[in-house]
C-alpha cells in the first residue's frame, strides 16, 4: 500500500543527485548483465525475484567466441530504498544507493566491477538516542567469482549534511565477504560512501551448452539492528549470463609419459583440450596410427588420459581426436611415442671380458661390465639382465658366479634392485668362472624391467671380518673372513653402520679364509667410491 | 784303515821252521852259546795284562733332519689337478682345476701373511744335513790280555836276541751320550703374486682346487737362496762302539841282562789285528718349530788291521825260570772305520800306549 509513494520518492531522490548518474558504461567483453528489476530508475523491491529472461537489449552479439555485451545501464542504476519503518519517528527514512559504475575487463575471464554504495540518512530530526551500529554487506558469490572489496581510501568518506561528524569505528571485510561498518547515527542527514570493487575472476561457462545463466552474484546489505521493525536491506542480483552464437575452436595436445619408454613400462597418454572460451568437455579417442587405443573422457580441467596398452618397440605415431561437444569444435593432436628396445646399443652395452687383469688374478673370475642406461623419462625400479650361454660356454662349464638368481627357464640373471632415474645408468659386473681359465665366455644377454625385489636380512651369527682392503683402481673393497666348510655367509654393507643392506649372492665357506670383493652392482647398490661412497662398512653373518 | 792279509798261521809256521834249523834240541844256537853263559832258556812264555791308552773313537755323520716336504727344484712342476706338487714348512703349491693354466694356481696355501715379501710369497723348507760329530770319545784304559812267546836265537852272556810273537785280545767299549748340535739349512722359494692381495693368515690359508673367488699365485718357484744356521739344530742321543780287538804281533827282540835277576827287553815288529765291533747310535735332531726326527742305526763289522809296535819290557826273575815282567808297548794299528747308516765311527789305534804287566815262564 505504501509502495507507490516510496517509488515516487525514490525517483525524486535520484533526481536530486544528478552527480550520481554515471556516464555511458563501457563495453565489456563478457556477457554480464546487471539486470534491473525494471528499466529505468525504478529500484528493486526487497525480495523481488529477477526476471527469468533477459531483456533483449542486454545481449550483444557474440563475436569470435567471445560474448560481447554492452552494459547499457547508465547512471544510477541501482537505487534501493530502505524501507522506512518510522517506529517512534526516530528518523524519517534512510536510503542506500548502489551505483554500478563500470565493468572493466582485466583479461578474457577476469573483470573488475566497481560499485559504489552510499548510505544516507535523511532523518529529519536528530535522534535522541538512536544509533545504527552496523551495516553489513553480504555478498553471496558463486565460486567462479572472486570478490575483493577495496576502499581506495573512500571508506568512511563521510559527508555530514548537518555538519555533525559521523564516526566510522570499524571497517572490515572478512573471508565470507561480510563488510561491516559501524556508524554513529546519532546525527541526521549524513551519508556514507563506500567504493567496492568486485573482481569477477576466471569466468567460465558452467556447462558445455554455454548458454543461460552462468552464475549469480548476490549482494545483500543489511543492518544488523535487531529491531524487527527496522529492516534495512538491499538485495540485488547480478546475473552473469552468456549465450553462444559461434562455436568455439579447440586445440588438442597429446603427451605420452614416459617417452621414450621401454617395453614393460606403463605409458600414460594425456590429451589436453583447450579453448579460448572455457573448458571443453567430451570424449577423446587415442590412436596409434590408425589403430584405436581407447577413449578417454575429459575431466574438469580439459584433460583425458588413457593407459596405453603395451606398444611394440619402435616409433609410434600417436594421435588424440577430440570429437567436439556443444559449441566446442573437434580438434586433433598428435605425438610420437618411441618405444626403445632394452637391447638398443644406446641402452645396453656389454664390455669386454676381462680375463687377464690383476682383478682376475685376485678372484679367478672373468668380469664383464654390463651397462644399462635409462633413456626413458621414468625411473626404472629394477633391471634384470639374463645370461644366455653359448655352446662354447656350456662346453667349457662356464658359470655365472654372482648370479642374483635363476629364472623359470633355468637361466641365471643379474638383478639391480635400486632405482635408476631418467638419464641415469647402472653398470653391473658379471663374474664368470671358467674352470679351465682359458675359455673366455661369449654369452648373450637380454634385459628386462622387473619389480624390485626386497632383500631381507636373514638371521644369522655375526662373524669377524679379518681385514678390509681397497683394490685399485676402481675402489672395490676386498674383505677377508674365516669360514666353515659348506656354511653359508651373508654379507651386509652400510655407509654409516646404522642402515644395513644385504649383498647377494651369499658365499659358501671353504673351511679357510675366504676373500670377497665388493664390485658394486649387482652385489651391492653401487661401487664404493671416495666421491659417492666415502665409507662402507661390512658385516658377515653366518646363516643359521 | 789298513788291512793286513798275512795269515798268522803262515807266519808261525815259517818261524817254527827257522827255529828248528838254527837251534839244538835245547833251543840255543849251537855256534854262539858261550861257555860261561847262565843257564840258557830256550823259550819263554808270557801271559800279561794289557791296559791300553790313547785309543779314541770319533763319531761323525750324526743327527740329521730330513724334511718331509718336497719343495722340488726351481721352475714349474706339472701334476694332476688336486695334487700338491710342492710342499714346504710353511706352505704348498698344488695343481688347481685348470691344471694351473697360465702358470698360476688357486690351490696353494701358506701359514702366515708374514711370508709376503714385496709382490711375492716366500716358502721355506728346512732340514739338517746330519753332519754332526762327536770326537775323542775314549774309555781309558782298554783292558786286554796277551799270551806271548820269546825264542832266543843268539847272543852272549848279557845280551840275547831272538824272535817273539804274541796273541792278544782287547775289549773295545766306547759309549757317547753327549748333546750335539747340527746346522739348519733352509731353502727358500719365491712365488709371484703379480699384484694379488693374499688372504689374511694366520690361520693358515688353503686355497681351493676349484677356484672361483680365490686369489691366484704363480706356480713357478724361483730360488730365493739357501741359508745355514750353524748349530741351530739340537741333537740328543747315544752312540756306542763295542767289540773285541784280537791281535798278533811278531818281531825280533833284544834282551839285556842287567843283573842275574833283571833283564830289559826291547822289541819291535809287526802287529796284526782283527777287530770285531758293533756300532750303534740313536740321535734325535730337533729343529725349533718344525719338530724332531730320530735316526737310529747299527752295524757289525770285522776287519783286519796291521801295523807295527815298539815294546820295552823289564823282566824280573822271581823264582828260577819264572819272572814277572812289565813294560810299555807303542802300538800303531792305524784307524778303523765303521758305518751305521749315515753315521760313522772312527777308531783311532794310532799311537796306542799299552801298559803291560804279566808273568813269564822260561824253559
Amino acid at each position: 500500500m505504501i509502495m507507490k509513494p516510496l517509488a515516487a520518492f525514490l525517483i525524486a531522490a535520484l533526481w536530486m543527485f544528478p552527480a550520481l548518474a554515471t556516464s555511458a558504461a563501457p563495453s565489456a567483453l563478457v556477457d554480464i548483465n546487471f539486470e534491473d528489476t525494471a528499466p529505468g530508475l525504478t529500484p528493486p523491491v526487497l525480495g523481488a525475484t529477477p526476471p527469468a529472461s533477459l531483456p533483449s537489449n542486454r545481449l550483444a552479439s557474440i563475436q569470435s567466441g567471445r560474448a560481447v555485451v554492452s552494459n547499457e545501464a547508465s547512471g544510477m542504476n541501482k537505487a534501493l530504498q530502505l524501507l522506512p519503518e518510522p517506529i517512534g519517528q526516530l528518523y524519517s527514512y534512510s536510503q542506500l544507493y548502489a551505483f554500478s559504475k563500470s565493468l572493466i575487463p582485466v583479461s578474457d575471464r577476469t573483470f573488475l566491477f566497481e560499485m559504489d554504495f552510499r548510505l544516507s540518512n535523511f532523518q529529519k530530526r536528530p535522534a535522541a538516542s538512536r544509533s545504527v551500529d552496523t551495516f553489513t554487506i553480504l555478498v553471496d558469490a558463486p565460486t567462479a567469482v572472486r570478490l575483493d572489496f577495496t576502499t581506495d581510501g573512500n571508506v568512511g568518506r563521510v559527508s555530514t549534511g548537518g555538519g555533525i561528524p559521523v564516526n566510522v569505528d570499524t571497517f572490515s571485510f572478512d573471508a565470507v565477504h561480510h563488510l561491516a561498518m559501524h556508524l554513529d547515527l546519532k546525527t541526521f542527514r549524513w551519508s556514507v560512501w563506500l567504493d567496492a570493487k568486485l573482481i569477477i575472476d576466471n569466468l567460465k561457462p558452467s556447462s558445455p551448452s554455454w548458454s543461460g545463466e552462468l552464475s549469480t552474484l548476490r549482494i545483500n546489505l543489511e543492518d544488523d539492528q535487531t529491531l524487527a521493525n527496522m529492516p534495512v536491506a538491499y538485495v540485488d542480483n547480478i546475473r552473469l549470463v552468456a549465450s553462444p552464437e559461434i562455436p568455439a575452436s579447440t586445440r588438442t595436445s597429446l603427451a605420452a609419459n614416459p617417452n621414450p619408454a621401454f617395453p614393460g613400462q606403463s605409458t600414460t597418454l594425456t590429451a589436453t583440450i583447450t579453448s579460448e572460451t572455457g573448458t571443453p568437455a567430451g570424449l577423446v579417442e587415442f590412436f596409434d596410427g590408425v589403430t584405436s587405443l581407447g577413449t578417454g573422457t575429459l575431466d574438469g580441467s580439459g584433460q583425458a588420459t588413457l593407459m596405453a596398452p603395451a606398444l611394440a618397440v619402435g616409433t609410434h605415431p600417436l594421435s588424440a581426436v577430440y570429437q567436439g561437444e556443444g559449441f566446442y569444435l573437434p580438434s586433433t593432436g598428435s605425438a610420437s611415442q618411441v618405444i626403445l628396445s632394452l637391447m638398443d646399443p644406446s641402452v645396453f652395452a656389454a664390455g669386454v671380458v676381462d680375463h687377464a687383469s690383476t682383478r682376475f688374478l685376485q678372484t679367478t673370475l672373468m668380469r664383464q661390465q654390463l651397462t644399462v642406461t635409462n633413456r626413458s623419462s621414468q625411473t626404472l625400479e629394477a633391471i634384470r639382465v639374463t645370461v644366455h650361454w653359448s655352446s662354447a660356454d656350456t662346453g667349457a662349464r662356464i658359470r655365472l658366479y654372482n648370479a642374483s638368481g635363476i629364472n623359470s627357464t633355468g637361466k641365471p640373471y643379474l638383478q639391480h634392485d635400486y632405482p635408476v632415474p631418467p638419464g641415469g645408468q647402472v653398470t653391473m659386473t658379471a663374474e664368470f668362472y671358467s674352470p679351465d681359465r682359458v675359455t673366455v665366455p661369449t654369452p648373450t644377454f637380454t634385459v628386462e624391467l622387473v619389480p624390485a625385489e626386497i632383500l631381507k636380512i636373514p638371521p644369522g651369527t655375526p662373524q669377524a671380518v679379518l681385514n678390509t682392503r681397497m683394490l685399485a683402481p676402481d675402489h672395490a673393497f676386498l674383505i677377508d673372513f674365516k669360514t666353515v666348510k659348506g656354511a653359508r655367509y651373508h654379507i651386509l654393507y652400510s655407509p654409516d653402520m646404522l642402515n644395513w643392506s644385504l649383498a647377494r649372492p651369499a658365499v659358501t665357506g671353504t673351511g679357510f679364509v675366504v676373500q670377497w670383493v665388493d664390485e658394486g652392482p649387482p652385489k651391492t647398490q653401487c661401487l664404493p667410491d671416495p666421491k659417492n661412497v666415502p665409507a662402507r662398512f661390512y658385516q658377515v653373518i653366518r646363516a643359521d | 784303515m789298513k788291512t793286513c792279509i798275512i795269515r798268522p798261521g803262515l807266519i808261525l809256521l815259517t818261524l817254527s821252521t827257522f827255529l828248528e834249523a838254527g837251534t839244538d834240541k835245547d833251543g840255543f844256537s849251537k855256534s854262539s852259546m858261550p861257555q860261561d853263559a847262565p843257564a840258557p832258556w830256550i823259550g819263554r812264555v808270557g801271559l800279561g795284562y794289557r791296559a791300553a791308552f790313547n785309543i779314541s773313537a770319533d763319531f761323525s755323520g750324526l743327527g740329521g733332519y730330513a724334511s718331509p716336504n718336497l719343495p722340488g727344484a726351481p721352475g714349474r712342476i706339472q701334476g694332476a689337478p688336486g695334487t700338491v706338487v710342492r710342499s714346504y714348512d710353511d706352505g704348498f703349491i698344488g695343481i688347481d682345476e685348470s691344471g694351473n693354466a697360465n702358470g698360476r694356481t688357486t690351490y696353494w696355501g701358506y701359514d702366515s701373511d708374514a711370508q709376503v715379501s714385496g709382490d711375492n710369497v716366500l716358502m721355506r723348507n728346512s732340514g739338517s744335513p746330519g753332519t754332526a760329530r762327536s770326537n775323542d770319545v775314549d774309555e781309558e784304559p782298554l783292558n786286554g790280555l796277551e799270551l806271548s812267546y820269546q825264542q832266543p836265537l843268539g847272543g852272549g852272556r848279557n845280551l840275547r836276541w831272538g824272535l817273539e810273537g804274541a796273541l792278544n785280545w782287547m775289549n773295545l767299549d766306547f759309549d757317547d751320550r753327549r748333546s750335539l748340535s747340527g746346522d739348519i739349512v733352509t731353502t727358500t722359494h719365491s712365488f709371484a703374486l703379480d699384484g694379488v692381495l693374499p688372504p689374511v693368515a694366520p690361520p693358515i690359508y688353503v686355497g681351493p682346487v676349484e677356484g672361483p673367488g680365490a686369489p691366484q699365485l704363480s706356480d713357478t718357484a724361483v730360488n730365493a737362496g739357501t741359508s745355514t744356521q750353524p748349530g741351530a739344530a739340537a741333537i740328543t742321543g747315544s752312540r756306542s762302539l763295542e767289540g773285541n780287538l784280537y791281535g798278533m804281533r811278531i818281531g825280533p827282540f833284544l834282551e839285556y841282562e842287567i843283573t842275574p835277576r833283571v833283564s830289559l827287553d826291547l822289541a819291535a815288529g809287526l802287529v796284526l789285528g782283527l777287530i770285531d765291533s758293533e756300532f750303534s747310535h740313536t740321535d734325535t735332531t730337533s729343529l725349533g718349530g718344525l719338530g724332531s726326527q730320530t735316526v737310529s742305526a747299527d752295524s757289525r763289522e770285522t776287519e783286519w788291521l796291521c801295523g807295527a809296535y815298539l815294546r820295552a819290557q823289564v823282566n824280573v826273575k822271581v823264582y828260577e825260570n819264572i819272572s814277572a815282567f812289565g813294560g810299555v808297548e807303542f802300538n800303531n794299528l792305524g784307524t778303523f772305520d765303521q758305518r751305521a747308516g749315515n753315521a760313522e765311527a772312527e777308531l783311532d789305534l794310532n799311537g796306542a800306549v799299552i801298559l803291560i804287566l804279566g808273568v813269564g815262564v822260561a824253559f
